[in-house]
């Protein structure tokens, strides 16, 4: 059975050689990531902390449990494919072996996660002082968490199919469990420094190290388990490598017996997952997708009307609208919110662990949080307006069919997507000001140049399907955001000129904006006939 | 009246459409029949505007991509082409204003005649592929096109669709529309056409008039199993 699989995995592979030599650079590019933060012999000035170090990985190991987790839960059994359910569902294997056969998408995507994580280990080595080994030790950890935390998932998943009530249950026991450790850390924390201001003194790296390190962290399911062995490792005590191996070996046998005790029944689920799959895809071959799908599937029709729209301004009304049935307000796209918080999150991370020696403002001000904000923000928007509503309206016949002029049936779109661009660079805005300490009219003018930036990346993304429809959808989808990288980059040169130049950060933000609509006005007048010259797929 | 006139469309280096030329008159239902890859979708495709091609296609007399060939040409895809988040009723509605129909009425006709006036309140994403088709099948109708082309309307919908569908055909047929259907179903189209053209590698490789009671003419079943397998059925 498993050569079987290996035998398909293979073939694949044979049939997708750029796709191995993608992997293969890849590998090498994670290499040489994980060496980079032992590259300076300590010549980068960052002393290393235990406690930091052992806190932060814990921590990550703690996230990536819960992460895996909730994904086990809800796509357990959307991992099977018409062919898994023709071949291995009604092939001579018992349930419970079939379930592993869904564990390939989602260990596809820890691996992306992981690869993701190697390429921040210069950041995880400012913010938490990492070297090359904490990051080997953090990828071999990272193993068991994912596989464990996985399986445990898909069980419940599995047992529970047909049962929501159930499948809610189990997630709010591990978000009680979650709560419950975050009161005890503190709860401890607060009795070891007496009080909110002490704790608050220590600052985002000593709080780390502390409830990182404490016995509930140590105890957490799976992932503190994993990170008592290397924490055994690095500070040379047996005791803790003997409990975390035997915790670790203990919850293996018991995922074992869990598998082989308890009868599944889940194919009808599969079945069901495994059409959507099907009918998704053949959609996509038609040149049908969604980029937000994921985001689609929890809107419900409520109260909100469609009744506006004459001609080509029906797509702008329609547009704003589906914003409203998903958000409740026109100028809010959730995809966009969603990587707003991811955003915040990382800012509120790096702002307060990264700092640029020698590169901070005069008056102590850090440039880290700007540059991490700016360039979370920055690759985030590309995602969402560079496969925006009007990208995505060339998947569909009726913005080519609909008797209006291509370009006004364009500018339709396009405007429809100004209010959500605006509030979310005033979102931004905030963003700016709170965690990276800007002034209003920084924050502003920062805003501004995110506008800018958003409808460039959506003009960019209309020019490369213009051009570079025949690459094909894969390759179309990576040029149109690297294409869009590399333009905004260019924008740094009157950025950091006109800072340097004026002192201001306001001014450098608007020199950006301006040259940005300058280019924005080139590639529109490239776009607007976008509709005429397009193919469909 | 939908005229094709000497369409290639190639992609890359493969020749998907060589050099076709064919009518629709008005009041008649030609069917491009032909296997998988014939070349069927791309010639819809082409019609309907979606490709670039070389050649011309004209409706009515203009030229496809004229506002007003657009407006008198309706297209049913292959997959449907549903918005996730319109309900069926929403989704015609949108429809009846891009292309500016004044009447409101025609809304509740089709939705009553298509059985979907109990799915009006459902959203894209939750219909069956048979539920779609019958919205897109709505869509494509709304603005009372004089052309239709259908690319393979049969696919997921159920027998009483299927009946229901024939029927329309031949009340498109009755109002002096021309209707063009692409499928590779024989057995589901029966005797309701008026010419069929059969596709081979791009080519019409033979078109066949639907004359019954002549006894030298070969079936649709003979002639198409003849082209696409060289043997006779």
């Amino acid at each position: 059975m498993l050569s079987a699989t290996f035998y398909r995995l293979r073939k694949a592979a044979a049939k997708k050689p750029w796709m191995v030599i993608l992997v293969l650079l890849a590998l090498a590019f994670s290499c040489l990531m994980i060496a980079v933060p032992s590259m300076s012999g300590g010549a980068d000035g960052i002393e290393r902390d235990m406690s930091l170090v052992l806190g932060g990985i814990n921590i990550l190991f703690i996230v990536m449990f819960n992460f895996i987790f909730f994904t086990g839960l809800k796509n357990g059994l959307v991992g099977f494919s018409n062919a898994d359910v023709n071949f291995h569902l009604a092939g001579p294997f018992t349930q419970r072996f079939n379930l592993f056969i869904a564990a390939g998408g989602v260990f596809k995507l820890c691996i992306i996660l992981l690869w993701v994580l190697c390429c921040q280990s210069s950041v995880l080595h400012m913010s938490i002082g990492v070297n090359s080994f904490d990051i080997i030790a953090l990828l071999l950890g990272s193993v068991p968490v994912f596989a464990f935390g996985y399986f445990i998932a898909a069980f419940f998943s599995a047992c529970f199919w047909d049962n929501e009530a159930a499948i809610k249950k189990v997630q709010m026991t591990l978000i009680g469990l979650d709560v419950i450790y975050v009161v005890l850390n503190l709860k401890g924390l607060l009795d070891t420094y007496g009080s909110f201001s002490d704790l608050r003194a220590l600052g985002l790296r000593g709080i780390i190290a502390n409830a990182g390190t404490t016995t509930w962290s140590n105890l957490f399911p799976v992932a503190g388990w994993t990170n008592l062995i290397y924490s055994g490792i690095l500070l040379k005590d047996n005791m803790y490598i003997i409990a975390g191996i035997l915790l670790t070996v203990l919850t293996a046998a018991a995922i074992i017996i869990l598998y082989s005790r308890v009868d599944l029944n889940y194919y009808e689920a599969a079945i069901e997952n495994a059409q959507k799959v099907a009918d998704l895809q053949e959609a996509k071959k038609a040149g049908i997708d969604s980029d937000t799908a994921k985001v689609n599937r929890k809107i419900k029709v409520g109260k909100e009307t469609f009744n506006k729209g004459w001609g080509a301004t029906a797509f702008t009304q329609r547009h704003l609208f589906e914003n409203q049935r998903a958000s409740k307000l026109f100028f809010v796209n959730p995809l966009a919110i969603t990587y707003r918080l991811i955003t915040a999150a990382y800012m509120f991370i790096m702002g307060k662990a990264v700092t640029f020696e020698g590169m901070d403002f005069a008056g102590g001000r850090s440039i880290g949080p700007i540059i991490s904000g700016v360039t979370m923000m920055v690759i985030l928007n590309a995602i969402v307006y560079g496969g925006g509503k009007t990208v995505l309206e060339f998947n569909k016949p009726y913005i080519f069919m609909v008797p209006e002029k291509g370009s006004k049936k364009l500018f339709c779109c396009l405007m429809a997507e100004l209010p959500e661009m605006i509030f979310d660079s005033l979102l931004c805005t905030l963003l700016m000001v709170f965690f990276a300490d800007m002034t209003i009219t920084e924050g502003i003018a920062f805003g501004i140049m995110m506008v800018v930036f958003d409808m460039l990346f959506e003009l960019i993304a209309l020019v490369a399907i213009r051009i570079f429809r025949q690459l094909g959808r894969v390759l179309l989808v990576i040029t149109r955001y690297f294409a869009g990288y590399i333009i905004i980059m260019t924008t740094l040169a009157p950025m950091i000129i006109t800072t340097a130049l004026t002192g201001s950060l306001a001014a450098g933000f608007l020199a950006a904006a301006g040259y940005g609509i300058v280019l924005a006005l080139i590639f529109l007048a490239i776009a607007r006939n976008t509709v005429d010259k397009v193919e469909l797929a | 009246m939908l005229s094709v006139n000497g369409v290639t469309k190639k992609y890359k280096n493969f020749l998907a459409n060589d050099n076709l030329s064919f009518t629709i008159d008005n009041g008649e239902i030609g069917i491009l029949l032909g296997p998988n890859g014939a070349g069927k979708s791309t010639i819809i495709k082409s019609i309907a505007g979606l490709l670039k091609y070389s050649g011309t296609i004209e409706i009515n007399g203009l030229d496809n991509h004229d506002m007003e060939a657009k407006r008198q040409l309706g297209y049913i895809p292959e997959i449907p082409a549903l918005y996730d988040t319109l309900t069926v009723e929403e989704h015609l509605e949108f429809i009846r204003r891009a292309y500016k129909v004044e009447d409101i009425s025609v809304k509740e006709k089709l939705l009553e005649r298509f059985e979907l006036s109990d799915k009006r309140k459902k959203m894209g994403k939750e219909l069956s592929k048979g539920m779609q088709q019958k919205v897109s099948i709505c869509c494509a109708l709304i603005h009372n096109p004089s052309v239709i082309i259908f690319d393979e309307p049969m696919v997921g919908l159920d027998p009483h669709a299927i009946k229901e569908l024939k029927q329309v055909f031949q009340e498109l047929k009755a109002e002096g529309k021309s209707v063009l259907i692409s499928t590779h179903m024989i057995d589901t189209i029966e005797d309701y056409w008026d010419v069929a053209h059969i596709m081979m590698n791009g080519k019409i490789a033979a078109t066949k008039h639907n004359r019954p009671g002549n006894p030298e003419d070969k079936s649709l079943d003979e002639l198409f199993f003849e082209i696409t397998e060289g043997t006779k059925a």
